[in-house]
């Protein structure tokens, strides 16, 4: 990742005020911030945006979060990626933890504050540039 | 001949006597001419008793042979030929048709007259009318036939024994009969029945016997004999002794009848009998049988039982009386004429499928399920009695509500988790755009103190739908084996310094108790809770909080009633308190989410709705027992062997 451009993040979540105040929280540390809300508008951005993160709802109409999350992986097997829930499960199926056992990069729990979400993006962005 | 006989009675007073005595007997008399073959003289009774007319002897007169009735005739021809070839007398009784078709028996005495000249050539005879007698004979017996016959059929056989002699003065044919001896076997001299008399009845028929000859009581007594031709039979003797019959000679008369087909008829009914009342005994279902009266007549044990009574108790009970406590499925009371038995005593209608729950005499209550018979006798249109039989379902029903009760609290888990993942969304904004808004505000004024209180209620917010989370997520414990004392002391150590110190924490952990595979934090969590409902049970005034944990081996039986649990070994924990108690309406409803006794802000209600989803998580079971005033006691059982995890599919 090239250091000598804004480092850009995807919020994808279907609640639009869920999608502001990740805008607002990640905008006030500096980050641009693209928005999709639902999984088929996550991926057509991240094709066009390349975003350095994305911050993944998992429960999300149209195309869910898991799916999602493996295409994204399919574009880019390196994509760094948060998956974020408000407690998501369905059925039998634990998609947090499922998220998480396929490599998410990181896990948000809503609600969050400020701190935990610009320290969780700070971190992963950081081991990306070391790595 | 006639002239000679009157002439002599008129020269004798006693030949004239006689006459008339003759007249009176009716006795006919003849004279009879072997040569001639015909009588030579009779008297008017003769002809009166053949019935021929007065007139004076004159002509030839071949005497009763043409009047000789067909069945007798042959027999009567041949006496007289016989006696006349021999000279001999004859005596006959027999049967002649009179002229007026009249069938009269006549007794013909007759004797040859001496001939000194040679062989007798006249007879001398009288003839009486025996028809009388002869039909009185007939009569007698006729009714000896009959009551032989009778005898006969009924088995029933008499006899005569003589003490002093030792032997049978008389015996019925039908004796023979009965010991399957030939009747043309002899009376003997000593008794030949007393050896087929069966060596188990023999001391009770000497008994009897001894007894009657003692003070003449009367011999009645069954007893079996062994008969010849190896069948054993029961006879019933009746006798006594008749004293002084001949004598001074003391004579038993006495009956015995065979009653091998009743004793057989008996004893089959008593098996089918014993074979019914050892199904209904065996019975797990309570069986009582009811008079016209609603009266209990008859029960099994298992009657006694489900009812908690003893046999005595319940017998002659009726259905109105007052010490059954009954009750409907929803509570009200079940009125004595309503109870199955007396709708059935009154419409002759069964009933099927009644619920009731009864308050046995240890003040528990059981549920029964009620099936009621009609029994009519043959021909009557009105029950006479009902058969009840029940079926304790208050496991049955216990499981059933257990079931209903987690199907409720996992659907309100379903609806919990999907609105708490709608607040943990709203919490977003909420949180995240205050944070955000109280940076750009003086460090100190009025906005930011609100906005600081917005976040306060936003974390209680959070706290809140973690708990419906916890509660509604019930697949999630991270399993291991763990030992539940240091657990114990840990949560107390958590505990102990915020309670009141009016509050005595008794705690013993029984070295049974087995180690459970379950996640720590959430058992830790089902501890805190439980104890922290406790404390606030007995709230300032204080109390005892007593923790006891223990391992037991859970049976089918227990398993049975609680929906989910499996038979095996189990830790079981219990948290008792001495604090206010609960009404039943609140013990049913606790394990419900949001469901709290406590005053608005103290509780939120999800506390034993957490403790719930923890347990059955963890394929355990939770209990409580309660009463207002005494305190609660919650006992939770969790299973120390590992069981597929229970997924009850809720979203969040």
């Amino acid at each position: 990742m090239s250091t000598d451009r804004l480092t850009t993040i995807l919020v994808a979540d279907d609640d639009r005020l869920v999608r502001i105040t990740l805008r607002k929280i990640l905008e006030s540390a500096g980050y641009t911030v693209f928005e999709a809300k639902d999984g088929a508008e996550a991926i057509e951005v991240f094709r066009k945006r390349r975003p350095d993160l994305v911050i993944l709802d998992i429960v999300m109409p149209i195309k869910d979060g898991v799916r999602t999350f493996l295409e994204l992986r399919g574009l880019d097997s390196k994509a760094r990626i948060i998956a974020m829930s408000a407690g998501a499960r369905s059925g039998k199926i634990d998609y947090l933890s499922l998220t998480k056992r396929i490599g998410a990069n990181g896990i948000l729990t809503k609600p969050f504050n400020r701190a935990s979400v610009l320290a969780m993006v700070g971190q992963i962005l950081l081991d990306e540039k070391s790595a | 001949m006639n002239e000679s006989l009157v002439a002599i009675g008129e020269s004798l007073g006693i030949e004239a006597a006689l006459l008339q005595a003759q007249k009176l007997a009716r006795l006919g008399y003849y004279r009879w001419s072997k040569s001639r073959q015909q009588l030579i003289g009779c008297n008017d009774e003769y002809r009166e008793l053949l019935g021929l007319p007065p007139a004076p002897f004159t002509a030839r007169s071949p005497g009763v042979e043409p009047l000789l009735h067909c069945d007798d005739r042959e027999r009567v021809l041949h006496a007289h030929r016989a006696a006349e070839a021999g000279g001999l007398p004859m005596q006959l009784e027999f049967r002649i048709v009179r002229a007026d078709g009249e069938v009269r028996y006549l007794r013909d005495y007759s004797q040859p007259e001496p001939n000194p000249g040679g062989p007798p050539e006249t007879w001398f005879g009288t003839v009486q009318d025996i028809t009388d007698l002869k039909e009185r004979e007939e009569e007698l017996r006729q009714s000896r036939a009959a009551l032989d016959q009778a005898a006969r059929l009924a088995k029933l056989a008499h006899y005569r024994w003589s003490i002093s002699e030792n032997r049978y003065l008389e015996l019925s044919d039908t004796f023979f009969e009965i010991m399957g001896l030939p009747i043309e076997r002899p009376l003997m001299a000593g008794d030949y029945v007393d050896p087929m008399v069966h060596p188990d009845d023999r001391a009770r028929l000497i008994q009897q016997r001894t007894a009657a000859e003692a003070d003449g009581r009367q011999i009645d007594l069954e007893y079996r004999i062994v008969r010849p031709d190896g069948e054993t039979r029961y006879l019933h003797e009746i006798a006594e002794i008749k004293r002084g019959e001949v004598g001074a000679e003391e004579v038993y008369f006495g009956t015995v009848q065979d009653i091998s087909e009743q004793k057989r008829i008996e004893s089959e009914l008593r098996e089918s009998e014993e074979r019914h009342r050892s199904v209904v005994a065996a019975m797990a279902d309570g069986v009582v049988l009811q008079d016209r009266e609603g009266a209990i007549r008859a029960a099994n044990a298992s009657a006694a039982r489900i009812l908690g009574l003893t046999a005595d108790q319940i017998m002659g009970r009726t259905s109105m009386d007052p010490r059954w406590r009954a009750i409907r499925e929803d509570g009200e009371p079940f009125p004595g004429d309503s109870h199955p038995s007396m709708l059935t005593l009154q419409s002759g209608e069964p009933c099927r499928d009644v619920i009731m729950g009864i308050y046995r005499p240890d003040g528990t209550l059981g549920w029964i399920s009620i099936n009621t018979h009609p029994m009519f006798h043959p021909g009557e249109q009105h029950c006479h009695a009902v058969v009840c039989s029940f079926t304790e379902v208050t496991d049955r029903r216990r499981a059933e509500a257990e079931l209903r009760q987690s199907q409720k609290l996992q659907s309100i888990g379903t609806l919990a988790g999907g609105i708490a993942h709608e607040l943990n969304n709203l919490l977003v904004p909420i949180i995240g755009l205050t944070e955000l808004t109280i940076e750009k505000l003086p460090e100190r004024g009025k906005n930011r103190t609100n906005l600081n209180n917005v976040l306060v209620a936003a974390e209680r917010a959070r706290l809140l739908v973690q708990n419906i989370l916890a509660f509604s997520r019930r697949d999630t414990p991270n399993r291991q084996s763990i030992k539940i004392e240091p657990l114990i002391d840990e949560v107390l150590s958590i505990v102990r310094p915020v309670l009141s110190t009016t509050i005595d924490i008794r705690h013993k952990i029984d070295r049974s108790t087995p180690d459970i595979p379950a996640d720590a934090a959430l058992i830790h969590q089902v501890l805190i809770n439980l104890m922290s409902n406790a404390a606030a049970a007995m709230g300032l005034k204080g109390g005892l909080l007593d923790i006891a944990v223990s391992g037991v081996d859970l049976a089918q039986s227990f398993c049975r009633s609680r929906a989910g649990l499996v038979p095996g070994r189990y830790a079981r924990i219990r948290v008792s308190d001495s604090g206010h108690g609960m009404d039943e309406e609140t013990q049913r409803r606790i394990f419900e989410p949001f469901f709290t006794t406590k005053k608005t802000g103290d509780g939120t209600g999800m506390g034993l709705s957490v403790v719930h989803g923890i347990v059955s998580a963890h394929n355990g079971a939770i209990d409580v027992e309660s009463e207002v005033g005494r305190g609660t006691a919650f006992t939770v059982y969790f299973p120390a062997f590992t069981l597929p995890l229970r997924n009850d599919g809720a979203l969040g």
